[in-house]
């Protein structure tokens, strides 16, 4: 703390007044001859201590009134960001006074006496200094170039900036207080704005030093939330950036925010670290000004916090259940009325909703649901309820339903004569059980399935040319394959492709643990050792089963896979070393049952027997079914286009280019339909026979058209009935929902890295902003403490003397017959008259 | 205070300016009363057995120094060449014996106190004119007065006379004492009970600063010797009301150099609860054992106070 007017610390030395007085008075005392010393004496043993006491504290109270005048006076303030704490100077400065009158008070004793004046003096003068420091201090940290500075304005754009506090939204408080700041700034100052959502979105992106540039692009439509969360870093990042720009070297960042954590990363040191990298690239470090604007304590808000849909992979052929989740973000009862859910904009459900939900918890609601067309749907879930937060009570997603899965099967048994040794054959069948040669009844013919196999031989597979229509190749029971065919499996996994292996007993060892790819990666998640078949037949260790593509049938209650015998398997050789390779399942021996390997974009799925009748019984269980479903919906789902990103990540179509094509190049461009109605025409980039659409403005939350080409849409799975339109949705964070704001901990990690002033008003901000030392003057709590002080000496002064002089009389009286003189007398004269 | 004396006209010897003629004059008017009341108070009604000075013979006794001249008997020195001293049978009851304090704590002088030629009375000045209105009042009376001064120890005694020129040589004692040392009273009266054999009245004259036990038990002496007893207890005003109020040093009237400073207003209740123990204290002492306690004020003019004193005791004697 410093003070405004120095000078005016002389009036401290008024305290020599009551001093002086005291010591004056002791020093001349009166002289009086007096005969009663006795009295004296043995009153004084009784009360020279209290006397003393009462009057040291007077005199303290005296001085320290009048030192707290003066301080007063000389207008303490308080910078906001002290450097020398204030516990130093002010109260130094007053223990000084008090030890002071104490010395004056024990003043016959001479040593006590100098030993308190000394440590007054140093207390004094550790003030004083303690003054100078910090006004030396302050004045450097606030000091601002003469010409005027570079400052970068940034506003918090995100969801939680739209809630209203006194009839206003943070947003527009925001808005007023930046202009008030920009009709502060000198002429001289360079400005440039941010708006701060996901992804910031440079509004003035060289500094500027003509404010009406500055208060167009703060009034432009463009200026408005975006919703979603602020990224903070990125903001500040960028803000270094448009720094770097300008040419004045005082440099300085003004963050308008509600002061909302999700964002800030504050405990991310490494961000931070590299965000004080780039500032210490600039002239002079940069000096953050950041402005949270008051929030209101009580909230209230329920959102829709996520949509999960049970598979990934879905088609037409059955229903799937969709679970809705709500969440109580706010910190009080929410009580939301229905719950809705719709597809493309159409109702199909709506459940009342009874429940109150209390602070932060959650509730899930499921919902079954048949697609009825492939294509790119809009699946929104929507709440009815009256909270501060509107924007978040709906949440879209895009699900992509699939017309057909092709899968491809290479058959290794085919010279096996009986069917239900032809694994590839069997898992035809659980793939799509209407094919089975036995049955072929009109309605099974009729039912849609997803998935579409082709059985090729083993032999055959050089006959087809093209793996990369299908999305899962299974190799059931292959002995080996040619080396330029296990090159090409090898390649379509590492594009995105699955790959189920179940060898069998004529499996080759030598082909399979040699398998890699041309980068020298092994396919398979381990080595094929030795056949084992065990006397006794093993059961499946349905506990073991966490791997997602078999959780389905390790429910004891839905699934008969506990009747599971393996009764000839494959001992496989794990590596321990690689991190690529989890195991899913195992048999009852300990054996792994079931293994995966994540290679490039795929993924492959191993178990250690084929699935014919002489490995296991399990193609004849109920389970066989979902288990070959799951396992293929798991090997798909990483060459499926996801639809739902993250704001500011880059969304990717792409596709294989339709056959018609032929070698054409593709002129047209494909359109994108932003949340806001705006479009945005992007260049469709062709890589052999696949295109690629690549679209990096993702900062504004919400849904998304992609037009393109008919042909190409319905490649890239649109539905023809759908205006040849691929959707995606940029999803809110539901964390952004949550009011959770910086605490103390947050602001000192950031400030260990960058210098952060949070201005607790306006005129702090404008203060600071205009290169004076913001801060508080304190000279209203001294002259509080002054009258106060005051008032405790005329108090004890009253208390004194009416303690001293309680129940006492002025003086005594003597019981003398000589009482009333006049009385006397006129009995004297009454007497001599008789 | 309107009852200051007057100065003395400049003729008359200056111990007997102790007797300044409008006090007397005051204490003179209440001669008569005041012998009633002398009478009043003598210690028995019967004729005293011991041996005085009186027209009816009683023994002779060998002279020796310091009798009165007049008294020896000529006709038997002519006889016997021998000095004797015709005694006779004692006619007066009284012999009374003044002990006035002139101990260091009477020389206060406050301010408030009468004024004797425009000038405060100290204490002692205030006690020496009541020793010399009582010793004027008694030997007119033709009582026998003595008189001890004293401070830590007596500096003089005269034993008790009735002549009337006794009366020059006390007021010429009293006249040239003044107040000295440290008082230590009770020794004092110790001293004196033993060698005041005769029975009688003893007037004490002091401001008793002692510990009051020790008066108290010095007091219980004399009456034990059969002794009346009148307390004159002397106060200034000043130690009475103690109105001082700045910072003060008070030196030490007995002790030269022993001195306190101290803020009297915060001490002064303390102080007159002290002094109101203490007079509580002689004031009952005294009441146990039937010795007369009179305060005086120096506010109050002797010679009223002593006169009101006197009307007191006859009112009382009458009852």
């Amino acid at each position: 703390m410093t003070f405004l007017k120095m000078s005016m610390l002389l009036g401290v030395l008024a305290i020599a007044i009551p001093i002086i007085i005291h010591l004056l008075n002791r020093s001349r005392p009166r002289p009086i001859e007096w005969g009663a010393i006795q009295f004296l004496l043995a009153s004084m043993t009784a009360r020279r201590r209290r006397v003393k006491i009462e009057d040291g504290i007077l005199l303290c109270l005296r001085c320290l009134a009048l030192a707290a005048l003066a301080l007063a006076m000389a207008r303490p303030f308080l910078p906001s960001m002290s450097a020398v704490p204030w516990i130093f100077i002010l109260p130094g400065i007053l223990i000084a006074v008090l030890l002071a009158s104490i010395a004056t008070v024990l003043w016959p004793n001479e040593q006590l006496r100098r030993r308190l004046l000394k440590i007054a003096a140093v207390m004094l003068g550790i003030a004083v200094l303690a003054t100078l420091l910090e006004q030396r201090i302050q004045a450097r940290r606030w000091m601002t170039a003469a010409g005027g500075g570079d400052t970068v304005i940034i506003l918090d754009a995100s969801l939680s900036m739209t809630l209203t506090s006194e009839g206003k939204s943070h947003f527009d408080q925001a808005i007023e207080e930046t202009q008030a700041l920009i009709e502060k700034s000198r002429p001289g100052d360079a400005l440039s704005l941010i708006l701060g959502g996901p992804v910031p979105q440079a509004l003035i992106s060289r500094p500027t030093s003509d404010r009406r540039d500055v208060l167009r692009a703060l009034h432009s439509p463009e200026c408005r939330p975006t919703g979603g969360m602020m990224a903070t870093l990125e903001a500040l990042n960028l803000a270094a950036s448009l720094l770097a720009e300008g040419r004045n070297a005082s440099k300085t960042v003004v963050m308008f925010t509600d002061g909302q954590a999700t964002g800030w990363d504050a405990q991310m040191g490494t961000r931070w670290n590299f965000l004080s990298s780039n500032f210490k690239q600039l002239p002079t470090p940069p000096r953050i000004y950041c402005r949270q604007l008051p929030h209101q304590d009580s909230f209230r808000n329920t959102l829709v916090s996520g949509i999960r849909l049970s598979r990934s992979v879905i088609g037409t052929d059955r229903p799937v259940k969709i679970e809705v989740t709500l969440l109580n973000s706010g910190n009080i009862p929410a009580h939301p009325s229905a719950l809705e859910l719709r597809v493309d904009g159409k109702q199909i459900e709506r459940t009342p909703l009874v429940k109150d939900l209390v602070p932060q918890a959650s509730e899930v609601y499921s919902f079954n649901y048949q697609f009825e067309t492939p294509g790119y749907h809009v699946v929104q879930a929507q709440i009815t309820s009256d909270d501060d937060l509107l924007a978040d009570n709906s949440l879209e997603r895009i699900v992509h339903i699939l017309d057909r899965l092709p899968v491809l099967l290479v058959e290794g048994a085919s010279t096996e004569r009986f069917f239900f040794r032809k694994t590839a054959s069997l898992i035809r069948v659980a793939l799509t059980p209407r094919e089975t040669p036995d049955n072929k009844s009109a309605a099974l013919q009729e039912l849609p399935f997803l998935v579409k196999p082709t059985i090729v031989e083993a032999a055959n597979i050089t006959t087809i040319k093209d793996l990369s229509p299908y999305q899962v190749i299974i190799l059931a029971d292959v002995s080996r394959l040619p080396a330029t065919e296990s090159d090409r499996i090898a390649a379509f996994v590492k594009a995105g492709g699955g790959l189920l292996v179940t060898p069998g007993a004529r499996a080759e060892p030598a082909f399979y643990n040699a398998w890699q790819t041309s980068a020298g990666e092994t396919i398979l998640p381990a080595r094929l050792e030795e056949r084992s078949y065990p006397s006794d037949p093993l059961k499946l260790e349905l506990h073991s089963f966490t791997h997602p593509a078999v959780k389905l049938i390790a429910q004891p209650d839905q699934s008969d896979a506990r009747l599971g015998l393996v009764s000839g398997y494959w001992k496989l050789g794990l590596d321990p070393a690689s991190t690529e390779v989890r195991i899913g399942g195992r048999l009852e021996s300990g054996a792994p049952w079931l293994l995966e390997r994540h290679l490039g974009k795929g993924n492959v799925l191993m178990t250690p027997v084929a699935f014919d009748r002489r490995d296991s019984n399990l193609s004849s269980l109920k389970c066989f079914v979902p288990l070959i479903h799951e396992m293929v919906y798991f090997l798909a789902a990483p060459s499926l286009q996801d639809c739902n990103i993250a704001p500011g990540s880059e969304w990717t179509l792409s596709g294989l280019c339709p056959p018609e094509m032929g070698t054409s190049r593709i002129t047209e461009l494909a359109t994108v339909v932003l949340p806001s109605g705006e479009e945005r025409s992007l260049s469709i980039k062709q890589d052999k026979n696949k295109f690629i659409v690549r679209f990096t403005e993702t900062r504004q939350p919400g849904l998304y058209h992609m037009r393109l080409p008919t042909a190409l849409a319905l490649a890239a799975g649109a539905a023809s009935n759908n205006n040849a339109e691929v959707l995606f949705a940029v999803n809110n964070q539901p964390e952004e929902s949550t009011l959770t704001f910086l605490t103390d901990a947050d602001i000192a990690a950031v400030r260990s890295h960058v210098v952060l002033f949070l201005p607790k008003s306006l005129d702090e901000l404008l203060t600071a902003f205009t290169g004076k030392v913001p801060g508080q003057e304190l000279w209203k709590i001294l002259v509080l403490c002054a009258l106060l002080i005051l008032l405790a000496e005329v108090v004890l002064t009253r208390w004194i003397t009416l303690h001293r002089h309680l129940h006492q009389d002025n003086s005594v009286a003597l019981k003398s017959p000589a009482e009333s003189v006049q009385a006397m007398k006129a009995k004297l004269t009454e007497l001599m008259e008789k | 205070m309107d009852d200051s004396f007057q100065t003395s006209p400049d003729h008359v010897p200056p111990q007997f300016q102790l007797l300044d003629p409008e006090a007397m004059a005051k204490i003179s008017r209440l001669e008569l009363l005041a012998r009633q009341t002398v009478e009043g108070f003598i210690s028995g009604r019967h004729q005293s057995p011991y041996r005085g000075y009186s027209a009816e013979f009683a023994e002779h006794r060998e002279y020796a120094p310091g009798d009165d001249l007049r008294d020896l008997d000529w006709q038997v020195y002519a006889k016997t060449d021998r000095y004797y001293i015709k005694q006779y049978i004692e006619e007066t009851n009284l012999r009374a014996t003044i002990l006035l304090d002139a101990s260091g704590s009477m020389a206060y002088r406050g301010e408030n106190a009468a004024k004797h030629q425009g000038k405060p009375l100290s204490k002692f000045e205030y006690g020496r004119f009541l020793a010399a209105s009582l010793v004027r009042l008694l030997l007119n009376q033709q009582d026998a007065v003595g008189l001890v001064t004293y401070d830590s120890a007596v500096r003089r005694y005269i034993p008790s006379r009735t002549r009337t020129n006794h009366m020059s040589v006390l007021l010429e004692e009293l006249f040239n004492t003044q107040p000295g040392a440290e008082s230590a009273l009770a020794p004092v009266f110790h001293e004196v009970a033993e060698r005041v054999h005769r029975r009688g009245l003893l007037i004490i004259i002091s401001d008793l600063f002692d510990r009051p036990e020790d008066i108290l038990k010095a007091l219980h002496h004399f009456r034990f010797r059969k002794h009346e007893v009148i307390l004159m207890h002397v106060m200034a005003d000043e130690e009475l009301t103690f109105p001082f109020q700045q910072w003060s040093q008070f030196r030490d009237l007995e002790q030269d150099g022993n001195h306190l400073e101290l803020d009297p207003e915060s001490l002064r209740s303390a102080y007159l609860s002290e002094v109101r123990s203490f007079l509580d204290k002689i004031e009952k002492g005294c009441g146990e054992m039937r010795v007369d306690y009179v305060p005086f004020s120096t506010r109050q003019g002797f010679d009223l106070a002593l006169a009101s004193y006197l009307a007191h005791r006859k009112s009382l004697v009458k009852r």
